[in-house]
């Protein structure tokens, strides 16, 4: 019996316990380490209330199948942060993309390249999106690139012409260097243009050839 | 997370019926018996117990329980110690600082029938009205420590003590407990 142990050594001793020091050095620390072990004992089996079982089982079913009729978007919200972070990139990305795709571009243009024997060849997708985007493009060297704009102008790129077509403007063309035949759809209202780095040449509706030599030429 | 328990995952994540009566079975007194002496109401205590289950089958349908490849008892436990802790600080929000001993509501009643009216069954029961007419704050602390198996560290975080604070309740309820329960097992 430890009954009368004062609090502070009692205090002492407990803490003891804790660090697993259970070895008593005398007959009162080893009675009261085995009062310890028999509390910690008998409250590991205490009593618990009995669950009704068939009822909460019947829960989980039901809070499975309710998992699988909820919206998708709902389940992916519920995911890891990470899936989540993901998620509204892939969103994020994909309505730039839209943005980008129905911007103020020359949507109807046609792009076509023709080798020296006159084969056709479709050109890359990322050498069409850079040309329908505004982005300079090179004609390759082995052919020539035909632009049909939205108002059936036609020009065509001599090979290593570097070009580009403005997409918020239906006829303007940007030449940085090479050649290009223009045939301008007439319209009085809306000349075709035709920028280089020298000057510009607008017409109202014509065939012209424009060439753009590089310095040392 | 061992091989019984990845096979009760898969099957709980295919919806067999048998895997959640499996679980149910192996831990739902694991899961009471925690939140009934942390709560002191049977009726909370078996809310609690269900909630963590349907915790459970959540996080398996999301399929986030196998990746972190916990143990089944340790979520579960884990699961109702945190809503039983909820429940106590919404409680003392509500009512005011509750120090006062379990009062059992609802039908709890000892699992005993008088025929098994053994002496350990006595003592036993001497037990839980010690741990009863305990301070609610030192009962919490003995509770998750010595049936949960808690940290100072842990429990102190948990409920917004310093470490100090949580060995002195320890100590404190476990020499009150001792010192009631003494006698009787010498005799």
């Amino acid at each position: 019996m430890n009954a009368e142990l004062p609090e502070k050594r009692e205090t002492e001793l407990s803490e003891r316990y804790n660090r697993g020091e259970r070895e008593g050095a005398n007959r009162e620390e080893q009675n009261l380490f085995a009062a310890y072990d028999r509390l910690r004992e008998e409250t590991r089996s205490l009593p618990a209330p009995e669950i009704d079982r068939p009822r909460v089982v019947d829960a989980m079913r039901r809070e499975f199948r309710a998992a699988y009729s909820r919206p998708r978007l709902h389940t992916l919200w519920a995911m890891a942060p990470r899936v989540r972070a993901a998620a509204a990139i892939l969103v994020i990305g994909a309505a730039l993309l839209l943005a980008f795709l129905l911007g103020p571009v020359p949507a109807a243009m046609e792009i076509r390249f023709e080798d020296a024997n006159a084969t056709v060849a479709a050109p890359s997708w990322i050498w069409r999106l850079r040309a329908q985007f505004g982005m300079p493009v090179r004609v390759p060297s082995d052919g020539t690139a035909t632009f049909t704009l939205p108002d059936d102008s036609v020009v065509i790129g001599q090979p290593r012409t570097v070009i580009a077509f403005s997409p918020g403007e239906r006829r303007h063309v940007f030449l940085a260097s090479g050649e290009v035949t223009v045939y301008a759809t007439p319209n009085p209202h809306a000349p075709l243009t035709v920028s280089t780095p020298l000057g510009d040449a607008r017409v109202i509706g014509t065939v012209f050839h424009v060439r753009v030599l590089a310095s040392n030429q | 997370m061992n091989d019984d328990q990845a096979e009760i995952v898969q099957r709980m994540t295919a919806g067999c019926d048998d895997a959640f009566n499996a679980v149910v079975a192996q831990y739902s007194r694991d899961l009471t018996r925690l939140a009934y002496w942390l709560l002191g109401d049977r009726d909370e205590a078996l809310d609690v117990a269900q909630e963590a289950f349907l915790k459970l089958v959540r996080r398996i349908r999301e399929g986030r329980f196998a990746k972190e490849n916990g143990s089944l008892k340790a979520f579960l436990l884990t699961c109702a110690r945190n809503e039983c802790l909820d429940r106590l600080r919404r409680r003392k929000t509500h009512r005011g600082a509750e120090r006062g001993a379990i009062r059992p509501r609802g039908e709890w009643q000892s699992q005993r029938t008088p025929a098994l009216e053994t002496e350990e069954n006595r003592l036993q029961e001497r037990l839980e009205t010690a741990l009863r007419e305990l301070p609610e704050e030192q009962r919490v602390v003995f509770i998750l420590y010595e049936l949960n198996n808690e940290s100072y560290s842990n429990i102190a975080s948990s409920l917004g003590l310093s470490e100090d604070q949580v060995r002195m309740r320890l100590h404190r309820a476990r020499r009150t407990l001792r010192q009631r329960l003494e006698p009787y097992w010498s005799r």
